[in-house]
């Protein structure tokens, strides 16, 4: 097994066995293979950089690395913005472990010889790494440690260029609640880049999951464009909470991103206390007349479908805004074209609604009493204003997951 | 509904103590049992002989707390986390390793001093210890660090308390602001390890991690560097003013009638003409609080730089098993210092100043690497130090060799 650790500080031997030089770094770059190959050999002579391809390199050993040609016939390597320095860049940093979703320190890299290239195979976090670097790996008791790697595949790099086209494919698929994990335990330099990375609907969903501490630190050092981004695409109901974290400054800030509309809603869900069902409630769910035929409803949750998280009823509404009764998505699919959504419809009667005032605990209890996923938010005046959904709930009992 | 106002005093308070920036809190946290045996100590035994060495620690203080600060909203993480990524797996074994050592003597300062405070009234250490360690333990583990923290962060303001002593004393304001620009020196060991004490216990290692780990929780970032710097200073300003007086209050008192300080109740007849016969009572409180300040703080600032530094998962959120390393040094910190302790026989009070001369002796280490770092135009690009702070900043470091290289002289060779 080859380690980085073996090669840094290596004699660089030419094939007359004069000694060209000590190994400074080594040059490896990604380039969408599953393990990337190592392209140079980074030198030092005197106090200049100096770097040859890694066509020029016969073998490499523990401590040596030797050349296939003359000292003077070594090619001059010229350096790529793309190239990543396994010492400057990787060694010691701050990665993500894309497996167990965590932040981890590199201590070592793995290195082995595949189909007729250098690459770089995997990270080493282990222990083992750690006392590797350290000469002391040898030794009982510490040889009694194991190394464990990471996959290169299951990593990310975070990088100063960290980018959108440059974040792994396994890392964009994680859920967003875990990837809210990995943003808090990177340092703020580091998370800022990780959201900046994201695209911006994803980067809304990352920050939604955050601790309220950690979006706070986000407000303050995202620049305003991704920020305003990010804000576009969460929902009011959980904008809100998050802007009544804030001080009155703060808020300004967020308020003069808004869209006029959204600006209004916003402002009268900050009237609402926090815990109440006004507090709680998102507004975003789908209504309906009762007059409408179930082709005319399919048709109308396929066009906003597009700018909702869930969809699991359709709210019949008559003139005055007033909640009469709910439509699952499964009697959507069941029953035929033409049939009113009045005849299919489930009514709902007043005490199977909450009013915005509600506390949690009378929200609770009626959603347990009726066996409800979803609960009905309507004003004074009987108005239907938004719905309470049961992991609002849920958020509110076990705050820390 | 119920509105929930916050209109009752704990909840403003902490309130207030979470917005105060970490100059102010590390210039509190420096009021710990290592800090207060010290600046008792120092009176007691040398009067106002040391007044000028406190007088400059002032600069030495604010120099490296704002380096400390900068560092900390340039590169937004912590300090063995930075030494790890420009100085490799060696150095920071090395500094993690000072400052481990380091931080279980300051620990055991709390336990000592945490043990004194109690002994005023006759209660044994050895209920005193094992109990004591077993509620941090459990608040750290259950209850909510950053609470209690502030809490006891509050009751360091106790220490005003000195500052009132120090003018009923009615001392010579003229002589001590003499003392403040009279360089004197002794050629003794015992004079050399206490002036390294209190230079230690002021500028510590664990509070250079502190600093610096408290910016980049708060996520400050370099906008608000300026008014962190005032912060800086006017907390340094705190630090110093606080240890004036209590070695002012000490000196008028006991150095006047020739009292050695063996345990807390000789240190508490400081504050008798203050509290007259409650000064038992008022310093044991004192010392309690400040120690468990320490005793809470430095258990976990221990395991996060550890951690950070070696890439191991940490916080009181992860489980046991991923943890175990963060677990493991957190109740090694605790459990050390307070079995030390529990040796019959050693004499607290002192053992507490030794480990504050440790600290000086082994802060070099630790600030040398802070020099390099803040010089590192790669890392802290514009905002390298300017001349001024280097100069101050290298001069502390030199001055604590130089005293240490004096110390060993003096105690093998009898320079005196």
């Amino acid at each position: 097994m080859f380690f980085v650790s073996h090669l840094l500080g290596a004699d660089i031997m030419d094939s007359a066995d004069k000694t060209v030089g000590k190994v400074w770094d080594l040059v490896c770059r990604p380039n969408g293979e599953k393990y990337p190959p190592l392209v140079a050999v980074v030198y030092k002579q005197g106090k200049e950089m100096k770097a040859f391809g890694f066509g020029d390199v016969e073998n490499i050993g523990k401590g040596e690395i030797s050349l296939n040609t003359l000292a003077g016939k070594v090619a001059p390597y010229g350096f790529h913005a793309h190239d990543v320095w396994l010492a400057r860049d990787i060694l010691d940093k701050q990665i993500v472990d894309l497996q167990g979703t965590r932040v981890v320190r590199v201590n070592d890299l793995r290195i082995s010889f595949i189909e007729g290239e250098f690459r770089i195979l995997g990270i080493d976090v282990s222990t083992r790494g750690l006392l590797r670097r350290m000469g002391l790996d040898r030794y009982a008791p510490f040889s009694w440690f194991k190394s464990t790697f990471i996959d290169w595949e299951k990593v990310q790099v975070m990088g100063k260029a960290l980018k959108l086209s440059n974040l792994s494919e396994e890392l964009v698929k994680l859920h967003p609640a875990d990837l809210a994990n990995i943003v808090e335990d990177l340092n703020p330099n580091q998370s800022n880049r990780l959201l900046q990375a994201l695209d911006a609907k994803m980067a809304a969903k990352v920050f939604e999951e955050l601790e309220p501490e950690a979006k706070q630190q986000i407000l303050k050092s995202l620049d305003s464009k991704k920020l305003s981004g990010i804000i576009s695409h969460i929902p009011v109901d959980e904008l809100v909470d998050y802007m009544k974290t804030l001080t009155m400054n703060d808020r300004r800030k967020i308020m003069s991103d808004l869209s006029d509309v959204k600006k209004k809603t916003v402002q009268e869900f900050l009237q609402y206390e926090d815990n109440t069902a006004g507090g709680l409630m998102t507004t975003e769910f789908v209504k309906a007349k009762p007059a409408i035929t179930v082709a005319e409803a399919r048709e109308h949750v396929r066009e906003v479908s597009e700018g909702l998280r869930s969809i699991n009823f359709i709210y019949i509404v008559n003139e005055k805004n007033e909640l009469l009764g709910i439509v699952s998505m499964r009697s959507l699919i069941v029953y035929p074209h033409e049939q009113k959504l009045r005849s299919i419809m489930k009514k709902i009667r007043a005490h199977q609604t909450v009013h915005v005032d509600a506390d949690i605990a009378h929200i609770a209890k009626i959603m347990t009493k009726y066996n409800l996923h979803t609960v009905a938010v309507v004003d004074t005046e009987n108005k239907l204003v938004g719905l309470v959904t049961v992991d609002d709930i849920l958020r509110h009992f076990v705050p820390k997951a | 509904m119920v509105k929930k106002r916050i209109n009752s005093f704990w909840p403003r308070v902490m309130v207030f103590l979470a917005v105060l920036g970490p100059g102010i809190i590390a210039a509190c946290a420096n009021n710990d049992a290592g800090g207060i045996s010290t600046y008792s100590i120092v009176g007691a035994d040398f009067g106002g002989k040391m007044m000028w060495i406190l007088f400059l620690v002032m600069f030495s203080t604010a120099v490296t707390q704002e380096m400390g600060v900068r560092i900390g909203l340039v590169t937004r993480q912590g300090l063995g986390g930075v030494i790890r990524e420009y100085f490799g797996v060696r150095w920071v074994a090395l500094v993690m390793l000072t400052m481990l050592i380091t931080n279980l003597g300051t620990m055991t300062a709390e336990f000592s001093g945490l043990a004194e405070s109690f002994e005023i009234f006759g209660i044994s250490k050895y209920w005193v210890v094992p109990l004591g360690a077993l509620v941090i333990w459990l608040i750290l583990y259950k209850g909510s660090f950053k609470t209690t923290q502030r809490v006891f962060l509050l009751f360091s303001f106790f220490y005003l308390v000195y500052i009132v002593n120090g003018f009923i004393i009615k001392p010579d304001f003229a002589a001590a602001a003499k003392d403040l620009v009279t360089p004197t020196l002794e050629w003794t060991p015992h004079f050399l390890i206490t002036m390294i004490a209190l230079i230690g216990t002021t500028i510590t290692p664990w509070g250079q991690f502190f600093i610096q780990s408290y910016v980049v929780d708060k996520g400050l970032d370099i906008k608000h560097y300026p008014a962190e710097k005032l912060e800086v200073y006017l907390g340094s300003v705190f630090t110093i003013v606080i240890g004036f007086f209590i070695i002012l209050s000490t000196a008028a008192t006991l150095h006047a009638a020739g009292i050695k300080i063996t345990d807390a109740k000789d240190a508490a007849l400081a504050l008798k003409p203050l509290a007259g016969n409650f000064a038992q009572l008022l310093f044991a409180f004192g010392l309690f609080t400040g120690s468990m300040l320490g005793a809470f703080i430095l258990p976990v600032a221990t395991a996060y730089a550890t951690c950070q530094a070696f890439g191991w998962e940490y916080g009181f959120d992860t489980d046991w098993k991923h943890g175990k390393y963060f677990y493991t040094t957190i109740l090694l910190t605790i459990a050390l210092p307070a079995l030390f302790v529990l040796i019959p026989g050693i004499p607290l009070f002192r053992v507490m100043l030794l480990t504050q001369s440790i600290n000086g002796i082994l802060l070099p280490i630790i600030l040398i690497f802070v020099m390099k770092i803040i010089n590192n135009k790669e890392i802290m690009g514009n905002y390298v130090n300017k001349p001024l702070s280097n100069i101050i900043a290298w001069l502390t470091v030199g001055g604590l060799i130089l005293c240490t290289a004096l110390l060993v002289a003096t105690t093998f060779f009898g320079m005196a």
